[in-house]
């Protein structure tokens, strides 16, 4: 069959300040009709710039070369109407934040029938509607005909890709392509989407090509596979054989982010945090509560590496931030080596800092871009008032404990690579010698191949520092390979809690165990086994409580127990249970 | 802005930056210095030849009491640029205190300086100088500094709010506070060298309006006065006889629009520059 | 933008009373910021002006019998904030107080009113259009001759001070006015004064009276709005979602008309409230350098006269009409953004 997109000899560049910078360097690459391939590499390999040249939607100032066969026709140096013909009928496009790719001022469904009546100039605007109202329905978004009405801020990211995708299949195109389209998604709602676009596949027969860092996500989905590197080809073939065997270096540095390797086990030394009942709520609006940590017992002991995982808006980030305020929480206690925060005097509060620090989640952010990379690290001990010899010592030590070089000490950060500004980070975060190091999402920020290593650098400085850390994470993989133990959140309270290898390779609590089933595995066998165990729904209205366990909306096991069961589940609030050597807060788990 | 290395174009290198520093300087030389190198002072009169047009004796013809009107133009110019500079830093520092303190702390010292701004900006600000200016007529032209950047601050502080409540909750500095700095490190160490740049670049875009609200009261004769002379007060006296002997007011005028432009390109091009990071 | 009007339609009509609600509120806000300022100046007004001062200097000096009895009349025996609200209770009744040589402030008001509207207005309203076509214009021309020449023309306009332009515009003019060996466009005054024109002739006559003021009201505004609508609606050029409306097969043309516009005028409704305030500062140069006499002309006088009320007067019918704006810029936010309904 001849390939519905063929690319030959691709070549894109853009208008730098120093002179054309190239973007994609002479890419050939086919998709056969029915196919999905995925296109995998850092960012700044030129994937998304391939896309958009297919699509004909690069900036004015691009000047693109080579030649794009769509159907055997050639796309480029085609007119502007020419290719609106072209493009959401034959060639649709899924973008990667669903948020930007919306009009915020029109209705979603007006621009979904946008998708219908660009390529149907005769069929009048109420069949349009109509037709756009049956597309949203298609995807999965519960009451269409009203929900057709909204803006698309008052979408979920979740629905808002949804929406995306009702508008890419709105003309049964040849070819989807779909960039980055659930990089800023959960991995639950990761998992819908990816099995929405498969149903799309299957429906109207098109070729999908997905730009992803993911490897997991192409295991998944994806019959072949080409990795870039500076917009040139480094290899290309099926899938389950490339994964078994990655002829380059980009794919095995991709691959070893998502390997899954066991934890470190150390042993637990004296009591660092302690949390007991922690509550915290926020009104957003008059009349309306959300309870964004509702209860929450957790202690860390020294040395040892406690993650909390979960959804975002489940309560985990609103815990650290509880923690590193060391001030009276609303409800329950924080103690910190033996110490309840709430009676701090400012002195000692000040003081605690010192040993209480914390890496957040995005480098680019978090590390004053005025600042040299020595200052920004000797900042905590200036801060402390460290005297000044020792700070510069200090300082020396930590570049290189952190794997950079002495050199790097006069550079600002906007002259370092994102994985070499989070060592930076880290670096601070250690500078004033602290016993308990808080991460927030410490390595989603950066490409995916740096990650393991830098979890690594972490886990590597914990053991030789005797820290204890409490790290946020919605990243199963790569927890799995830090900690020890983990505690699972939803909307606010700690359903399962114990050691990693229990809660992550043996999950009890049915939220747990369609988590862990949720996230891509690189074993293309198991990844596609995987499929029908994935968690309908999405995080509930955060105001609204319902009665008995907070899970029980899209919780599987419910949907399976007897009518007493039920009863119990509805009524109840579950609470945590000892069972086996972990916690679980479910009232249907039982001790093997 | 986030590729590591990328090449910057200098702040000299923008056509714009150029070309209104190196017209600034001019003019400035041309103020302070040029009156040394012409055989008239500002104040000389030449009877015989009164209102007489351009010539070479004359590059800018003479006023109405045979005044060298170039004379009268540098002389006036100094007085422009003197009270356009001094407002400017003035209103600078107003709004970059007001700015900062609104923004970082937020809260109800917010809303009321907020307020404050919003009351400020109902009318323009130069009908309300003219208000207050004729009370102090006789008092030096510094108050005419201070009654300029008293009523021209609220625009940049407004940007500078902006920009300090937009740093509050960017991470280094909720790092910062993390780590236990103080209110006034997190302000000195954090806000300001971020919001260094904006505020040279509001600054001379001050200049530009301080030296266009200068020249606004002294048309209506609530600026400078008599026996001092601005390029304000100048084009006033032109204006009566702009149709029949155009020189007395167009030259003040091209020195006048010389001087806006300069600091209007300059700080637009010094914008692009800061944006551009 | 005829597209786009058919997404604004308010559907429900709790989202309709939502809106009136939320506008009411504005409104409050703006009534609130518009005492504030007229208090502001007034106060300013009461306490540096000294409308005795010509009768102290007289030679011979007058009685302070008669000063007092003058200040008493003028109400300048009491505090500045109890004489506000004397002279604020009489305005809703029509009341403006009297000026200093006795004359209710309330003959002259409306009139002056009137002349300021009728010159202030067509030119603003011409220049927020033709701002707005101008920027968008440039935008989608960005980094072409033309854009850059419009662009720079702006630079330059607003470089020159309005008192500048519109004797700019006379010199200029001046030589067509000769040439046709009649006041073609005149420059001076509402209407030819003393002339029994009548009908489609008198309107004709304001009309070329109305030329010049307006070309020197509309074009600095013209120029300042054009650079922040540029500057607005290339970014929006630059967006994703005008991307993804190219990628579901819009045209480019049709995906700016639907998408493009609507987004880009947004951020101009809080321009133009915020900005018209200023741009007042031009009228009233500009009815001076014209003879207008309206309210801008009148309030210069008032201050070389030290009238207190004629000030608050004028002061307050200008902040009105800025709050009116203000008050039409929100509506236009509203109806351009739903998002601001809820
Ligand atoms: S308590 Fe019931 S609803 Fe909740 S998780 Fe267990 S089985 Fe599901």
């Amino acid at each position: 069959m001849s390939p519905v997109l063929e690319i030959r000899d691709l070549t894109v560049a853009f208008r730098g300040r120093s002179g054309p910078v190239t973007a994609v360097d002479g890419l050939s690459l086919t998709v056969s009709p029915g196919e999905a391939l995925a296109l995998v590499g850092e960012s700044g390999s030129g994937k998304s710039a391939t896309a958009l040249a297919v699509m004909g939607l690069l900036p004015e100032t691009a000047r693109v070369r080579g030649s794009v066969l769509l159907a055997g026709r050639e796309l480029l140096g085609r007119s502007d109407r020419e290719l609106s013909r072209v493009r959401g009928r034959q060639v649709a496009m899924v973008h990667q934040d669903p948020l930007g790719a919306l009009t915020p001022v029109v209705p979603v469904g007006a621009q979904v029938a946008e998708a219908v009546s660009a390529h149907h100039p005769g069929i009048g605007r109420r069949a349009a509607a109509e037709r756009a109202v049956a597309l949203l329905d298609a995807v999965g978004i519960a009451s269409a005909r009203t929900r057709a009405a909204a803006l698309p801020h008052e979408f979920s990211g979740g629905m808002r890709q949804r929406v995306a995708i009702a508008m890419a299949m709105a003309n049964d195109p040849d070819l989807i392509i779909a960039d980055e389209p659930t990089s800023a998604l959960d991995v639950t709602i990761q998992a819908q989407i990816l099995d929405l676009l498969d149903d799309v596949r299957a429906r109207t027969g098109a070729a999908l090509l997905l730009i992803t860092h993911d490897l997991g996500v192409v295991a998944r989905s994806c019959d072949r596979v080409a990795v870039l590197r500076k917009g040139s080809l480094v290899e290309e073939g099926g899938v389950a054989p490339l994964f078994q065997r990655p002829g380059s270096d980009d794919l095995r540095g991709l691959l070893s982010a998502r390997t899954t390797a066991a934890g470190p086990e150390r042993p637990a030394g004296e009591p660092v945090l302690r949390i007991t009942g922690l509550r915290r709520q926020f009104s957003p609006r008059r009349g309306a509560v959300v309870r964004a940590v509702d209860g929450v017992d957790l202690d860390v002991r020294a040395g040892q590496a406690l993650a909390l995982i979960g959804e975002s808006g489940c309560g985990k980030t609103t815990v650290l931030r509880e923690i590193v305020g060391l001030r009276a929480p609303q409800t329950g206690t924080v103690e910190l080596f033996d110490r309840d925060v709430s009676g701090l005097r400012r002195r000692e509060r000040t003081a605690l800092r010192e040993r209480v620090q914390m890496v957040m989640q995005d480098p680019t952010s978090s590390l004053n871009p005025t600042m040299a990379v020595a200052d920004i690290i000797a900042e905590p001990l200036r801060v402390h008032g460290w005297p000044r010899p020792e700070i510069r010592a200090r300082t020396r030590e930590l570049l290189e404990l952190v794997g950079l070089s002495p050199e790097h000490a006069e550079r600002r950060p906007g002259q370092l690579s994102g994985g070499q500004r989070q060592r930076v980070a880290i670096a601070r975060a250690l500078a004033p010698r602290p016993r308990l190091v808080l991460l927030d999402e410490p390595v989603s920020a950066l490409d995916t191949s740096l990650r393991a290593e830098i979890m690594d650098l972490l886990t590597g400085l914990r053991a030789r520092f005797d820290l204890a850390f409490l790290m946020v994470s919605h990243d199963i993989p790569l927890t799995r390979r830090a900690v020890e133990r983990v505690a699972v959140m939803y909307l606010g309270t700690i359903v399962e809690a114990g050691t990693a290898a229990d809660v992550l390779d043996h999950p009890a609590h049915p939220y747990t165990r369609a988590l862990v089933a949720a996230t891509p595995v690189l074993d293309v066998q198991a990844a596609r086994a995987r499929r029908a165990a994935v968690l309908s729904g999405e995080l509930p209205d955060p105001t609204g409580f319902p009665s008995g366990c907070a899970f029980r909306p899209r919780c599987p096991l419910y949907a399976e127990l007897s009518g007493v069961d039920r009863a119990v589940c509805a009524e109840e609030p579950p609470k945590p249970r000892q069972v086996g050597a972990r916690q679980v807060a479910c009232h249907h788990v039982d001790p093997p | 802005m986030t590729a590591a290395g990328t090449p910057r174009r200098r702040p000299g290198r923008r056509p714009g930056v150029v070309l209104g520093s190196c017209l600034l300087v001019a003019l400035a030389l041309a103020a302070f210095a040029g009156p040394l190198f012409l055989p008239y002072t500002h104040t000389q009169q030449d009877l015989a030849t009164v209102l007489s047009a351009p010539s070479p004796a004359h590059p800018l013809g003479t006023a109405r009491l045979g005044e060298d009107v170039l004379a009268l133009c540098l002389r006036g110019l100094q007085k422009s640029l003197v009270i356009g500079l001094l407002a400017a830093v003035l209103t600078t520092v107003v709004s970059a205190v007001v700015g900062t303190v609104a923004g970082y702390l937020g809260g109800m010292v917010d809303r009321v300086l907020m307020a404050v701004v919003d009351v400020l900006l109902v009318l323009p600000p130069i009908l309300v100088v003219a208000v207050v200016s004729p009370a102090l007529r006789d008092q030096s032209w510094l108050v005419l500094v201070l009654l300029i950047a008293g009523f021209q601050w609220m625009l940049t502080a407004r940007v500078v709010r902006a920009r300090a409540r937009s740093l509050r909750s960017s991470g280094y500095v909720v790092a910062a506070e993390n780590m236990g700095a103080s209110s006034a490190r997190v302000v000195t160490r954090h806000l300001l060298p971020q919001m260094a740049p904006l505020l040279v670049v509001d600054c001379t875009l001050n200049v530009a309006s301080a030296v266009l609200a200068e020249a606004g009261l002294s048309y209506f004769g609530f600026g400078v006065q008599a026996p001092d002379v601005s390029l304000g007060t100048l084009v006033s006296a032109g204006t009566g006889s702009a149709l029949t002997f155009p020189w007395v007011f167009l030259a003040p005028v091209g020195f006048l629009a010389a001087t806006v432009l300069a600091a209007a390109v300059l700080g637009e091009g010094l914008r692009d520059d800061e944006g551009a990071r | 933008m005829l597209d786009g009007e058919r997404h604004v339609a308010l559907s429900a009509p709790a989202g309709r009373a939502r809106l009136a609600a939320g506008l009411a509120g504005r409104v409050a806000g703006r009534v609130a910021l518009c005492l504030a300022a007229v208090l502001l100046t007034y106060t300013l007004a009461a306490l540096s002006f000294d409308p005795l001062a010509e009768l102290r200097s007289t030679q011979p000096p007058t009685p302070q019998a008669v000063l007092d009895a003058r200040a008493a009349e003028l109400g300048l025996d009491l505090p500045v904030l109890p004489r506000f609200l004397r002279w604020l209770s009489g305005v809703p009744a029509g009341d403006f107080g009297v000026t200093v040589d006795g004359h209710a402030v309330a003959d002259e008001v409306w009139e002056r009113a009137g002349t300021s509207l009728r010159l202030f207005l067509p030119g603003s309203v011409l220049a927020v259009l033709l701002g707005v076509a101008v920027g968008i214009w440039g935008a989608l021309r960005a980094g072409r001759w033309a854009d850059k020449i419009s662009m720079a023309a702006a630079l330059v306009l607003l470089a020159v001070p309005v008192f500048v332009l519109g004797t700019l515009l006379k010199i200029l003019w001046l030589p067509v006015n000769e040439a046709a060996g009649t006041d073609l466009l005149p420059f001076s005054g509402e209407k030819t004064p003393g002339s029994d024109l009548a009908g489609w002739a008198a309107a004709g006559d304001r009309l070329r009276h109305l030329v010049l003021p307006t070309v020197a009201i509309a074009l600095p505004q013209i120029a300042f709005y054009s650079r922040y609508q540029r500057a607005a609606m290339l970014e929006v050029l630059h967006s994703e979602f005008l991307r993804a409306a190219r990628a579901r097969g819009l045209t480019r043309a049709r995906a700016v008309r639907r998408h493009g516009l609507r987004m880009a005028l947004i951020p101009m409704t809080a321009l133009v409230a915020f900005s018209f305030g200023l741009h007042l500062a031009g009228g009233v140069f500009t009815e001076r350098i014209f003879g207008w006499h309206g309210l801008g002309d009148w309030m210069m006088s008032a201050i070389e006269h030290q009238d207190a009320m004629v000030v608050a007067t004028s002061t307050l019918l200008m902040a009105v009409l800025v709050v009116v704006v203000g008050w039409l810029a929100d509506l236009a936010l509203v109806l351009l953004d739903p998002r601001t309904r809820s």
